[in-house]
């Protein structure tokens, strides 16, 4: 049976629930597994989807930050002041904003204030 | 026009609202053939159509599997546009067509776009309703008996098969054994059927070639049809997804003027190929196969569209949707799963076979395996008094016909009957997109199974039959055509004038 990325990243991170101090050997007999199985090459999105369960667990959201260009200090410390510590926040550059900012929360709610968008809209 | 656009634009730019707002997004994690996975927008709806922003605008994709982690949609527009990463937003509808009495006459897409370059469809498009290509069918409560007759113009139908207004009828047979010929000739009927209301016809086409398709359309067109035909295109090159959605397109436009109080027929030609591309789209969105690799709701996907085939009760406005599937067997095998399936959620079928086919028999329609579940309460009562004896006549005719290859002598009895079967057989033959109107139909069944035509040689029945109408037509129309077209009945007078019709015509001819 081929095992998905996410039930990968859900059964160890259940494994590293019930022993947090054995967290090295779990983490080899892991990668053993994974070797065993031939699904290396789903160890990205397995890490990825460990990410979100982690994140999760600990009651906050995963929050990724674009912007068009590079943000001054003051500008980025407002934005990230807005989220609570249990928040992970992740920033980005990306130039095809054209201006402006892109929040996403848990990959599945956002805030969309860039440029790019308006103009999509005004002629999409 | 410059003046138009800038206008149209000056409106667009006064009530642009920028407001940034939290939405849902969802993002294209794989996308191959016309299919997209989707991560994220957890509240949408089985059949919601989603937009997906891609570089070079946005394309529609429709929800197809709802996954614990993920969305199978299929896309509706250019599938190559459709980039990993794409952002993906709800539009909280599911997929429908604007409607309306424009589209008579129209050539559209299964997504209501014109494809006979006739510019658009409605003058006003946002007042045009919107309808759901997906809809419940009518219940019990809504639904009426069928009585009304939808009259094909073919003798061997209209006589032993009947169609009603609100059946299901399937028309199934090998490849060129005249499906389409026989769909085209009801639309063609369409037009000589004054004693009843005008049918409206949606001819569907799925997986056709173009050619075929601009020939039927030409065909309809040069026979004044499409004064009441729309028709709706998914040639072979369109993609699996329209060819998918092309019979509920139909449906839909169908069920239109069936709610306006009118008669509807939808042709869907063929639905062996519309299981085809479902069968793609199913084995792409990684559907477990089942038998012949069909997936599980095969069944459901006709049956929940030939049920919306109905006769509505007056209360509902009294309006009707007779549905016509054509299904393509192989080597006239109806045992096949698709075969089976629709055989069992219609109301009959029309049995068309090869070998009748090749000896000249056209329609081929094999009258012993053709049945019409609606039976005689959709016919006329003029047609009923013709008919019942013609199917009897040839039922014995078929059986003795098996017996006489291995006897050579036969008493005169038995040799009447045959000569008797084979001049119904002759009157049953029918030309291509020559439909006979109703009342024709009558008279020259009448005079088959009365034995009027017993002593015309067999290489004359029809032209006895061509110059006959004719005759009535010129000398007797009143008399006796109008007589049965008004009343639908062969009335006493009729009968009598029919008798004396043909006695004298019968010394004219001989």
């Amino acid at each position: 049976m081929k095992y998905r990325a996410e039930n990968y990243a859900e059964s160890l991170s259940r494994a590293l629930t019930k022993h947090p101090n054995k967290s090295d050997v779990l983490t080899k007999n892991f990668a053993r597994l994974l070797k065993k199985n031939g699904d290396l090459n789903l160890f990205p999105k397995i890490v990825e989807n460990l990410r979100v369960i982690l994140i999760k667990k600990r009651g906050g959201h995963r929050v990724k930050i674009e912007f068009a260009r590079e943000p001054e200090k003051d500008q980025l410390k407002r934005i990230t002041s807005v989220f609570n510590s249990e928040d992970v926040i992740e920033t980005y550059l990306n130039p095809e904003l054209v201006a402006g900012t892109r929040i996403t929360i848990d990959g599945e709610r956002e805030l969309d204030n860039s440029l790019s968008r308006k103009l999509h809209k005004l002629f999409c | 026009m410059s003046y138009d656009i800038i206008e149209k634009l000056k409106k667009e730019i006064e009530g642009f609202k920028d407001e940034a707002e939290f939405k849902n997004v969802g993002l294209v994690t794989e996308t191959a053939d016309g299919i997209a996975k989707i991560t994220g927008l957890p509240n949408t709806l089985s059949q919601e159509i989603l937009t997906i922003e891609t570089k070079s605008g946005d394309v529609s994709a429709l929800a197809s599997n709802l996954e614990e982690a993920s969305i199978g949609t299929i896309i509706l527009g250019d599938y190559e546009k459709v980039k990993i990463g794409d952002r993906v937003r709800q539009t909280g509808k599911v997929l429908s067509i604007k409607v309306g009495d424009e589209l008579i006459g129209r050539v559209v897409d299964p997504l209501g776009n014109p494809l006979d370059n006739k510019g658009s469809i409605f003058k006003n498009p946002e007042k045009a309703p919107n309808y759901p290509l997906e809809k419940t069918a009518p219940s019990v409560i809504d639904r009426e008996s069928v009585k009304v007759p939808v009259h094909t113009g073919l003798k061997a139908i209209d006589a032993m098969i009947p169609i009603g207004r609100g059946q299901r009828e399937l028309i199934i047979g090998d490849r060129s054994t005249g499906k389409t010929a026989i769909a085209l000739d009801v639309i063609l009927n369409q037009a000589q059927d004054p004693g009843r209301p005008q049918i409206i016809c949606v001819y569907v086409a799925i997986g056709q070639k173009n050619s075929k398709i601009a020939k039927i359309v030409k065909t309809l067109e040069d026979a004044g049809a499409m004064k009441y035909t729309v028709v709706v295109s998914a040639p072979a090159s369109a993609p699996a997804s329209l060819q998918y959605l092309a019979p509920f397109t139909g449906c839909a436009i169908g069920e239109y003027f069936m709610d306006k109080s009118k008669d509807a027929l939808v042709i869907y030609d063929d639905l062996s190929k519309h299981a085809q591309s479902y069968r793609e789209l199913s084995l792409l969105l990684r559907r477990p196969p089942g038998r012949e690799a069909y997936p599980g709701d095969i069944f459901y996907l006709h049956s929940r569209l030939l049920e919306r085939a109905a006769k509505l009760s007056k209360e509902k406005g009294g309006g009707s949707l007779t549905a016509l599937p054509i299904i393509e067997t192989q080597l006239g095998d109806v045992s096949a799963y698709i075969p089976t399936n629709v055989i069992s959620i219609t109301d009959g079928q029309i049995y068309l076979e090869s070998s009748l086919f090749y000896q000249g028999l056209r329609p081929a329609v094999n009258v012993g395996l053709s049945v019409s579940r609606v039976g005689s309460s959709a016919q006329t009562k003029a047609m009923k008094k013709v008919a019942g004896r013609l199917r009897l006549e040839l039922a014995q005719f078929r059986e003795l016909q098996a017996f006489v290859q291995f006897a050579s002598d036969l008493d005169e009895n038995t040799k009447k009957k045959i000569d008797r079967g084979e001049r119904l057989t002759e009157i049953l033959k029918q030309n291509d997109r020559e439909p006979t109107s109703f009342e024709k139909q009558v008279v020259i069944l009448y005079a088959g199974i009365n034995g009027y035509l017993d002593d015309i040689p067999k290489n004359r029945i029809k032209e006895f039959e061509t110059k006959f109408t004719d005759y009535l037509e010129k000398i007797h129309r009143e008399k006796i055509l109008s007589l049965i077209e008004k009343s639908n009945e062969l009335t006493e007078e009729a009968e009598k004038n029919l008798k004396n019709a043909l006695e004298e015509f019968k010394r004219i001819f001989t």
